[in-house]
This record gives structure tokens, C-alpha cells and sequence, in this order.
């Protein structure tokens, strides 16, 4: 122990003192500093060979932050971005068809048809009257048009956005495999990592938000990154994320697992060895916004989609189809068979066949729906609305024979015999012994303007061509897409006196009342069972009600969804911002407690220097003595 | 590679700040418009609820629509059906059978003010609202009745009324104008036999007699006769009456009394002889023919002729004689194709109520369709017209008889049978019940559109008070906050080393 030594500590102290500084100049400096994390400095003392102390050395620089708080961060990140998207989105569905107020609002044009058609029934004879209805008419259909085309629209913004964000997520993967190499290569050569890893941090919380995923610490420093479902997306080389983006969304461009039928693009996981994964299909993003863009495009607007298809729909068919019943085929008793001229079927029309089965005594209803394409059959039950239906796709490309044949098939079990006669087909049971007939009709869609059914009208046809809307199976699923078709009869257009005249042969007087009240009973009275593949209802017990309704229970069920979904973004975002919070007080630099260590220090350096002083003073003593 | 601001320092500050700011935004839009949302996702609870009741409120607002209408239709009805019951009443008092007063272009002065009654008539039953004709039916876009001129003269390919009443007066009163009758004498033997067979003329519906010595044998035909036989002379002062059977269901007498002395009018001298007493008898008989066929067959030839004109109910045709030859005619034929078709309107339905029907509630059809050919009104028009048309101008006996029985037949219809309405007033009765219907269901309409109203608004709508408490309550918490926050970031260690 001696001068020098004492001289040496006060030395190591002064630089250890410098470290302190520049570290509270740097904390104090980047205070406000996006993603900064508080640093701090440990010091290691160095004993002499007796136990006094020779120096102190300044240690590693450590972050200060809460690691089970960051993971709590970051999977809530993911929802709330999740919600944040998905709120955005359905707000505007709910603008676009919950408007309380907006005189275009789909509900408001449907009530404004509903009430010119009224109109009609008291002065069918009334120009101005007839024009109202098809202005009306009109209307609604321009409303759905658009109403389809904000919808596509929406989810081609979703299709660009989701390509611009793998885009990003691919970015961002690669930026936090550059960060690991050099972070691995710092740390085995002992430098401090902590700017490094408060810089990947960024980089992860910004990934954690478009896509969901968790992060595994590797002993060398380095992260590797997973999805939520287990994919890789960073081991020690970085996965890619690929899209195959379209550059035109409709409503009948769907997604679908085979990539040979998916009308949209798909999200692909390129692993470093080359292999591939559908992520979509294999449910590989859960969250994030990359995971809601995919729920809106493929589910949400979907959804939205089908239920303006299903309004437009039902309210054609609605107006369009005329119902005739099976007459008396004259069989033998005990036998008794019914009899229907099926001429007028068209395809997607429905014949309905009731019996009541002799085992079971109940009541069996059998749907044939007409085909013109056999690569369609078979059809499932779930083909018509009605939950208690068999339903049997029969092919008419063949002709009525073959026709009949396969009617026969179908019906064989239940003892029945199909024959034909022309077009008028006969249907004979087998009395009593497996089954009785109870019922025979047929939904025929009417195809011309006037002298089919009473007051059946294809007041709206599918495009502006005139193609007759009849839910038809043909190539594609008619009813996709149908409310973006949908438009007014042009024959009708050509001549609206057809709004009151259904009957050339004895000329439909002008004031006759009998269509315009049809048309207002078919959209106001009759109620239907509406496809529960469009999300309301369900299969077993599909949504019964008029057109008028359905379209309320639309609105009604958007609203909510989209209410919904406002008030869990509300509450995911409070308990991000709660986690957020913790997240800074852990890791926050605090100005006072800087600026304290800072008098601290001066006072150590002054102290330091102080020593150093007092040992040269005692030098000098001893050299002048 | 910029990095995106993940989160800012304080933000959760910034946070509730702008939360508030956006809170008070939406509040201050509440005050403005007056609603509590924009849309049905900001109903809450309610909005299926609000929904199903804006629905209702559209539906009732359509019926309550369609009630105007119809009730605006019921208000003309009801004035144009009392007007022509008016019409039907002064016209009424108006053809008097004892004021045979002619003017100078042979009319007289009852038919005159018929035939303004007429035009007047036609003129209200072609009274429509909109351009919508209220007495065609269903055919609703055309004018129900043509203009009078049409009615009576026709035009080159029609035949009018006048034409058709012509035709019917020739074929009853035949060639010899006696009512198609023959008269013979065979013996002791006066025989009165119809023509032949056939709807025309007189039709003989038997004889009383007090004469003494004759016997009355009535042959019923078709065709009837009557044979009265002088088996011995009678006294005078005895009377023999035949009853004639008239073309439009009335029946005339005609009465002769025995007489010593020749001359007596309406009566027969007793001859020398039974066969010349018969053929006093006859000529008596024939004289008396004569007249009642100028007279009161004709009256009843143009009342049947106006009949037939008019009774196109349902699409039924106009009956027209089968000629020329008319004097000697013995059938009608379908005359629709030339003959004019007073009424246009709708024939389609059998009620003429059915031709408009209006729905003004959940299963409630009210109809109030009218047609200008149904009974009621035809009654009325086919009367005053057959007395238009009649052609009193001869000045003679016969036109004074021929006035006074026309007069009769035309005021009978336009009677009000006492303790009995008339077809106008049934017409009008049932369309006044109609309108009461309406017009309650209205009221229970305005109700309940009001009701539904009220709940949607205190849906939709809000309390101003409770919002301006609100934004008051905010304003001071965003006061509080700004002021705490701007003394938050003034405090630093700094400012005081």
C-alpha cells in the first residue's frame, strides 16, 4: 500500500465515474426517445493481494425492462391491431348499410319501393305512379349495386394491404435477423449489445403488430421468431412470407384452398430449405393485421356480400316465381299419383314432392331442382333453405326421359313411379304400402312480362342484358355476386304499362289492381326461408320472414357485429395501453432520478480528484523534503 | 430503415386526452343533429327494436297514403252519387204527365230540362280525380259513358237510341199499328189472335165480360187468342174488358160497352143481329187497338227500346229487332256491332264494387269501385233518356196519351217507392259505410304512426338537458387535465439545479 496505489483507485474511480456520466448524458439525452430503454452500469471491485481495494472496473451496460411484461405486450399488440382493422372496417359496412338517417340507405330504398308499389295498387293506372315504382325499383337496385361494389372495393383494399404488409412483416423479419448476427457477434467479443437490442425491439414490436407471434431468446443473444401456430419465421436464417395478389377483386372471386380455384391471393411461409406452407388454409396467422385483413376479405365481407346477394335474390324471386300445383294423375286406387306439366321449369326452379311414408307416418318433402350441367350433381340438402327437405339435382340436359328416369332413382325407396308424358310428369305412389302422395308443385320463374301465373313478373333480371335471374347452379352459383348484377328488366323498362298488365288475352284493364298488389304481398307478406350459408339463421332453423324483414334483420345484425366489435377494440385497447404503461415505467428514464445521480457523480469526481490532489500534494512533500 | 413510432412516451396521457376530445366531439354532434348516433351500430340494445318499428312506421305510412287516396275518391263518389240522386228527384218533378206544354221545336218543356237532367248525368259519370275515372271499373283510364249526341243519334255505323226505339215502336206496333194483333169475324165470332209468335205487340192475357149471351174462349198459345162469340145479343150498358200484355211488363185494358147508340165512344152498337152486333164490336175493338198502340204500346215499346240500349251490364248484348222489315219482325239480334255502346268502362268483374280495391291495413281490402252501368245509375239515365227521345210532336190525341203514358213510365224508376231507397241511394249508402271504414282506420293509422314515432325518436334521439350536463361535466374535466398535464411536464429537477 503506498501513494501510488491510493493515486491508481482515485484514477479508476474517475473513469469509472466517466462511464456513469456519459451513460446519464446518453439516458438523459434519449429520454424521449422512441423505444429507448433506461440504461445502467455495474462495477466490479478489484482487490489487492491483502483485501484492499486497487480500482473499480465498470461491467456490462444493462437495459432495464420488464421481459414478461414485453410478451404480455406483444400478443396483445397483435389483438388490438386485430381490432383496430376489423373496427375500422365494419364501421364503414355500418355506414354503408345502417345509416339512420341517410335517404339512400339500403333500408330506406326498400321501404321507398315497398311504398311507391303501395302507391301503385290504389292508382295502377297512374303514369306518374308506374314511373315512381320503377324509379324506385330502380333504386334499389343501384343501392345494391353500389352496396356490392363498396364491399369489393373493400376487400380489394384488403387484398393490396395484405401484400404491402407481408411486404413489411418480410422487412421486418430481415432487419431482426441482421440485428441477431451482429448482436451474436458483439456479444462474443463482450460488448455491450443493449442499442442493439433496444433497436430489435423496435423492430419486434412493430412485427407483433401486424402479425402474431412469439419470441424465443437463444443463449448467444440472438431471437428466433414463431407464429402463434408454431411456423418458423426466423430460426438462424429468416423464412419469407410470399402473396400472390390480384389485381382485381369481385364478389365472385373467392378464396379457396386449391390454388387452381382461389380467385385470391394466398399467404405463403417460404422456409430457408425451400419448402413451402399455405398460411391461410393451414390457420397460420390468428392475429395481428395481417390476420384481420385476411378474416375481412375472406369472412367478414363475405358475409356482408352474401347478405345483400340473399336480399337481392329473394326479392327477385320473389317477385318473379308463380306457384302451380300438381293435378289428379287418375291412378288406380289404392294408388294415387299427381301430375305436373314441367314445360315451364327452368333451371334452379324447384319442384316440391310431399308424401307421408308409411313406416314413420310422418310427412317427407323431396326438392328436385332442375340442372342443365351435370358436373354439378349431386346436390346437397343444403341446396334449398328448408331444413327438412331431400333435395336431388336433376338433370334436364338429357331431356324429360332421362329426366324422369333420374326422378325415379331418386324416389325408388319410397315406392314411387316417375313417368313422363312430354313434359307433363307423372308421379304415382305406391298406395299406402311405403308411401302416400301428398303433395305436388312446382316454382316456376316467369320469363316473359305477362301470361305467366297470375301476376308473376321478372321485374329484375340478372345484368343489364336481361338474363333471367332463377338461382340457377349453372358454372358458377348464380346468387354470387347477384346484388352487383342486379338490375331492372329492360323489357319492362321498354314498356312499364307491364307493371298492371299481366293478362294479353282479355287485356288487363289499366286500373286493375291484381299485379301491384302481388308484387307488395310477395315483398311485404310472404315470408321465405333464407339461406343460412349467408350467416342468418342456421341450418336447422333457417331465418323465416318477409324480404323486408330479412333486410332488417341485415342491418340490424351488422350493426351489432359491428358495435361489437367497437366495444372489444375499446376494451383490448385499455389493456394494451395498461400493458403499455408498465412496459414504459420499467424501462422509462427518469429525468430526476438522472439528474440526482448527476450531483451524485459530480460530487464522487470531486472527491476523486480531490484524492488524486492530495496525493500529489503528499508527493511534493515528499520529493522536497 | 425508418422505424415506425411503436409507442410514444406518455402516450397513455395523449391517450385519455384525445379520448376526451373525441368524447366531446360526439357529444357536440349529439346537441347538432339532435340524434344519438349516426348509425344502428350506436343503438345499443335497441336497435333491432328500432328497426322493426321504422319498418312499421313505413308500412303504415303506406297505408296511411293509400287512405288519402282512397279517401279523396270516397269524397268525389259521394258528392257525384248525391248529385244524381238530386237528378233523379228533380227530374222526376220535372216529367209531369199532365203538363204537356210544347215548344216551337216540338219538344216540350219537360223533355227540355230531361235533357239537361241527361247531360248532367253524363257529365258526372264521367267525373274522375287524377285522370282517374271513378264510374269505369277497373278500365279506370277511360271515361266511362259517350256524349249525348252519340247516345241518341248514333254515328254512321251505330245506331243511336232514337234508331233502336224506332226500330222497337214499328216492330210492336206492326204493319196495321194495332199492336200485331189480327181481328177477324167469322160469323157471330170475334176472334183476337196475336201474329204470330213472338216478343212484339200486344200480348192477349185473357177477358172478363158481364155481357150477356157472349162467350169468351181464350186460347193460351203461343199465340194466344181470344174468341168472343155473340150467341145472342147483349144488354147495353154491359161491358166486355181484354187485357193486353205490354212489351215492358205493364198491361193495358181495353173496355167496351154495349150500346144502343151508335158512335159512343169506347163503345159498340148493339146491331140488328148477333153477326152485326160482332161486327159492330169489331170495329170498335179495332178503333180502340189503334189508339192504345199510338198511345200506350208505343210508350212501352220506347221504354223496353231504351231498356235494351242501355243493359249492357257485364258485356250483355244490346238487343236490337231483327229487320228490316221491323213492322213484321218476330226476333231481336245481337246489336252490339252496330249499335252505340253507351257505356265504356270495365265489364270484367260481376260486382261493381270489386273494380277498385284499395288495402288500407293488414288484411283489410276495402272496394269501392263504380260503374256507371249498374243498376242504380242505369235505371235512372235509361228513364230520363227513353223520355228524351220520345217524339211527341204530332200534337195529337195520341201524343197527349203517348205523352202521359211515356211520363208515367220515366218518373216510375226515378220514384222513391215509399219506405224504400233508390238504386242511387243504396249506391250511395254502401260507399258512405266504405268511407267511415277508411276513415277510422286512418285515425287508428295517425295513432299509431304517432306512438311509433314517439318510441323511435326516444330511441334514436336525446336528452338535451343530460348532453349539455355531459359536455359541461367534460369541460371542466378537460379543463383539469390540460392544466394538470401542461404542470406535469413543467415539473423537471432541472429547472432547479
Amino acid at each position: 500500500m503506498g501513494l501510488s496505489s491510493a493515486l491508481n483507485t482515485a484514477l479508476y474511480g474517475l473513469k469509472f465515474n466517466q462511464s456513469q456520466l456519459d451513460l446519464t448524458a446518453a439516458n438523459i439525452a434519449s429520454a424521449d426517445t422512441v423505444g429507448y430503454t433506461k440504461k445502467s452500469i455495474q462495477a466490479s471491485v478489484d482487490y489487492g493481494s491483502n483485501g484492499q481495494v486497487i480500482g473499480v472496473v465498470s461491467d456490462q451496460i444493462t437495459r432495464s425492462i420488464d421481459e414478461n411484461v414485453q410478451r404480455q405486450y406483444r400478443a396483445s399488440a397483435a389483438d388490438m391491431s386485430y381490432l383496430d382493422l376489423m373496427t375500422s372496417y365494419s364501421a364503414r359496412v355500418d355506414e354503408l348499410i345502417g345509416s339512420l338517417e341517410d335517404p339512400g340507405s339500403l333500408s330506406e330504398v326498400m321501404a321507398n319501393f315497398v311504398s311507391d308499389l303501395s302507391a301503385l295498387t290504389t292508382s295502377p293506372e297512374d303514369y306518374t305512379v308506374r314511373l315512381q315504382v320503377m324509379q324506385s325499383a330502380q333504386a334499389v337496385a343501384t343501392e345494391l349495386n353500389s352496396a356490392t361494389t363498396a364491399v369489393q372495393q373493400m376487400r380489394q383494399e384488403t387484398e393490396n394491404q395484405i401484400g404491402d404488409t407481408v411486404q413489411r412483416v418480410n422487412e421486418l423479419i430481415g432487419a431482426v435477423s441482421d440485428i441477431n448476427q451482429e448482436i451474436v457477434t458483439q456479444k462474443s467479443g463482450s460488448q455491450s449489445t443493449a442499442d442493439l437490442e433496444d433497436q430489435r425491439d423496435r423492430y419486434l414490436d412493430e412485427l407483433s403488430g401486424l402479425i402474431d407471434i412469439t419470441v424465443r431468446d437463444d443463449p448467444n443473444g440472438a431471437v428466433r421468431l414463431y407464429t402463434t401456430g408454431g411456423m418458423s419465421l426466423l430460426d438462424v436464417y429468416p423464412s419469407e412470407l410470399r402473396f400472390d395478389g390480384r389485381a382485381t377483386i369481385s364478389a365472385e372471386a373467392q378464396w379457396n384452398a386449391d390454388p387452381a380455384l382461389s380467385k385470391t391471393g394466398t399467404i405463403t411461409l417460404v422456409t430457408p430449405g425451400g419448402s413451402t406452407i399455405d398460411m391461410i388454409a393451414d390457420m397460420g396467422i390468428n392475429s395481428g393485421r395481417l390476420g384481420a385483413l385476411v378474416d375481412m376479405r375472406d369472412d367478414y365481407l363475405v358475409e356482408v356480400q352474401d347478405q345483400l346477394d340473399e336480399v337481392a335474390s329473394q326479392m327477385s324471386l320473389a317477385l318473379s316465381s308463380y306457384e302451380v300445383e300438381g293435378t289428379d294423375a287418375g291412378a288406380t286406387a289404392p294408388q294415387k299419383g299427381l301430375d305436373l306439366d314441367m314445360a315451364d321449369l327452368q333451371k334452379g326452379n324447384k319442384v316440391t314432392l310431399t308424401y307421408t311414408d308409411a313406416g314413420s307416418g310422418e310427412e317427407q318433402t323431396v326438392t328436385f331442382i332442375r340442372v342443365d350441367d351435370a358436373t354439378q350433381l349431386p346436390l346437397g340438402n343444403d341446396a334449398t333453405a328448408d331444413p327438412n327437405d331431400t333435395v336431388y339435382g336433376i338433370d334436364f340436359s338429357g331431356g324429360y326421359a332421362s329426366a324422369a328416369t333420374q326422378m325415379q332413382t331418386a324416389l325408388a325407396g319410397a315406392g314411387f313411379t316417375v313417368s313422363d308424358a312430354g313434359s307433363v310428369f307423372s308421379f304415382v305412389d305406391d298406395g299406402g304400402t311405403n308411401s302416400t302422395v301428398t303433395g305436388l308443385s312446382g316454382t316456376f320463374t316467369a320469363t316473359g312480362l305477362t301470361d305467366e301465373g297470375t301476376s308473376a313478373l321478372p321485374f329484375f333480371t340478372d345484368g343489364l342484358g336481361g338474363e333471367l335471374y332463377t338461382g340457377a347452379m349453372e358454372g358458377r352459383d348464380q346468387k354470387i355476386g347477384y346484388a352487383g348484377r342486379i338490375s331492372i328488366n329492360p323489357d319492362l323498362v321498354a314498356d312499364i304499362s307491364r307493371l298492371v298488365v299481366f293478362d294479353t288475352g282479355t287485356l288487363t284493364e289499366s286500373g286493375d289492381p291484381t299485379r301491384a298488389l302481388a308484387m307488395l304481398n310477395s315483398l311485404t307478406q310472404t315470408s321465405f326461408d333464407f339461406d343460412s350459408k349467408a350467416g342468418i339463421g342456421s341450418d336447422t332453423a333457417p331465418f323465416n320472414g318477409t324480404v323486408v324483414d330479412y333486410l332488417s334483420e341485415m342491418v340490424s345484425r351488422q350493426s351489432a357485429k359491428s358495435s361489437n366489435l367497437e366495444s372489444a377494440s375499446a376494451g383490448q385497447e385499455v389493456v394494451t395501453n395498461n400493458l403499455k404503461n408498465r412496459l414504459d415505467d420499467s424501462s422509462a428514464v427518469n429525468m430526476d432520478e438522472e439528474l440526482a445521480r448527476l450531483i451524485q457523480l459530480q460530487n464522487a469526481y470531486t472527491s476523486n480528484a480531490r484524492v488524486m490532489t492530495v496525493v500529489r500534494e503528499l508527493f511534493d512533500v515528499l520529493m522536497n523534503a | 430503415m425508418a422505424v415506425n413510432t411503436v409507442f410514444f412516451k406518455n402516450s397513455s396521457l395523449i391517450d385519455q386526452l384525445t379520448q376526451m376530445r373525441s368524447t366531446f366531439d360526439d357529444l357536440q354532434r349529439q346537441l347538432a343533429t339532435q340524434k344519438n348516433s349516426t348509425t344502428y351500430s350506436g343503438l345499443g340494445q335497441y336497435r333491432s327494436l328500432d328497426l322493426s318499428l321504422k319498418q312499421r312506421v313505413n308500412e303504415v305510412g303506406a297505408y296511411q297514403q293509400t287512405v288519402s287516396f282512397v279517401d279523396l275518391r270516397l269524397n268525389v263518389i259521394d258528392q257525384t252519387v248525391g248529385r244524381m240522386d238530386e237528378i233523379r228527384s228533380e227530374s222526376r218533378t220535372a216529367i209531369d204527365p199532365n203538363n204537356f206544354v210544347q215548344q216551337a221545336d216540338g219538344s216540350t218543356n219537360s223533355q227540355t230540362s230531361a235533357k239537361v237532367s241527361m247531360v248532367e248525368l253524363l257529365s258526372l259519370l264521367n267525373s274522375d280525380v287524377a285522370g282517374r275515372h271513378l264510374y269505369s271499373g277497373a278500365k279506370v283510364d277511360t271515361a266511362p259513358v259517350v256524349d249525348m249526341d252519340l247516345i241518341m243519334d248514333g254515328d254512321l255505323t251505330h245506331a243511336g237510341l232514337k234508331q233502336v226505339t224506332n226500330e222497337y215502336v214499328q216492330a210492336d206496333a206492326g204493319v196495321l199499328n194495332n199492336g200485331r194483333l189480327t181481328n177477324t169475324l167469322a160469323g157471330t165470332a170475334v176472334t183476337l189472335a196475336e201474329d204470330g209468335t213472338h216478343d212484339f205487340g200486344f200480348k192477349v192475357a185473357g177477358a172478363t165480360s158481364d155481357l150477356s149471351n157472349v162467350a169468351t174462349t181464350h186460347t193460351a198459345g203461343p199465340p194466344a187468342s181470344e174468341e168472343i162469340d155473340f150467341t145472342g145479343q147483349p144488354e147495353a150498358g154491359e161491358t166486355i174488358k181484354i187485357y193486353l200484355d205490354m212489351p215492358d211488363g205493364t198491361q193495358t185494358t181495353i173496355e167496351l160497352k154495349a150500346s144502343d147508340e151508335p158512335g159512343l165512344n169506347n163503345g159498340f152498337e148493339i146491331g140488328a143481329t148477333p153477326a152485326d152486333t160482332a161486327a159492330n164490336f169489331q170495329t170498335a175493338l179495332n178503333e180502340a187497338l189503334g189508339e192504345k198502340a199510338s198511345s200506350e204500346l208505343k210508350a212501352a215499346s220506347s221504354y223496353r227500346a231504351s231498356e235494351a240500349f242501355f243493359s249492357t251490364y257485364q258485356g250483355q248484348a244490346v238487343a236490337r229487332v231483327d229487320g228490316p222489315p221491323y213492322n213484321t219482325a218476330v226476333a231481336t239480334r245481337d246489336g252490339s256491332a252496330d249499335t252505340v255502346a253507351w257505356y265504356v268502362g270495365d265489364q270484367t268483374v260481376a260486382d261493381p264494387r270489386g273494380g277498385s280495391s284499395a288495402v288500407i291495413d293488414d288484411n283489410f281490402t276495402v272496394n269501392y269501385g263504380a260503374r256507371a252501368n249498374e243498376d242504380g245509375i242505369r235505371e235512372v239515365v235509361q228513364s230520363i233518356a227513353a223520355f228524351v227521345v220520345a217524339d211527341f210532336s204530332g200534337e195529337s190525341e195520341e201524343d197527349h196519351a203517348f205523352y202521359s203514358a211515356m211520363a208515367e213510365r220515366s218518373r216510375s224508376p226515378l220514384q222513391n217507392v215509399e219506405g224504400k231507397t233508390s238504386g242511387i241511394q243504396k249506391i250511395q249508402m254502401e260507399m258512405a259505410t266504405t268511407h267511415l271504414a277508411v276513415q277510422r282506420v286512418d285515425d287508428r293509422h295517425t295513432t299509431t304512426a304517432n306512438s311509433l314515432q314517439t318510441s323511435v325518436d326516444e330511441i334514436e334521439g336525446i336528452d338535451a338537458n343530460e348532453i349539455a350536463a355531459q359536455v359541461l361535466q367534460l369541460r371542466s374535466m378537460m379543463d383539469l387535465s390540460y392544466q394538470t398535464t401542461s404542470i406535469l411536464y413543467q415539473l423537471s429537477l432541472a429547472n432547479y439545479l
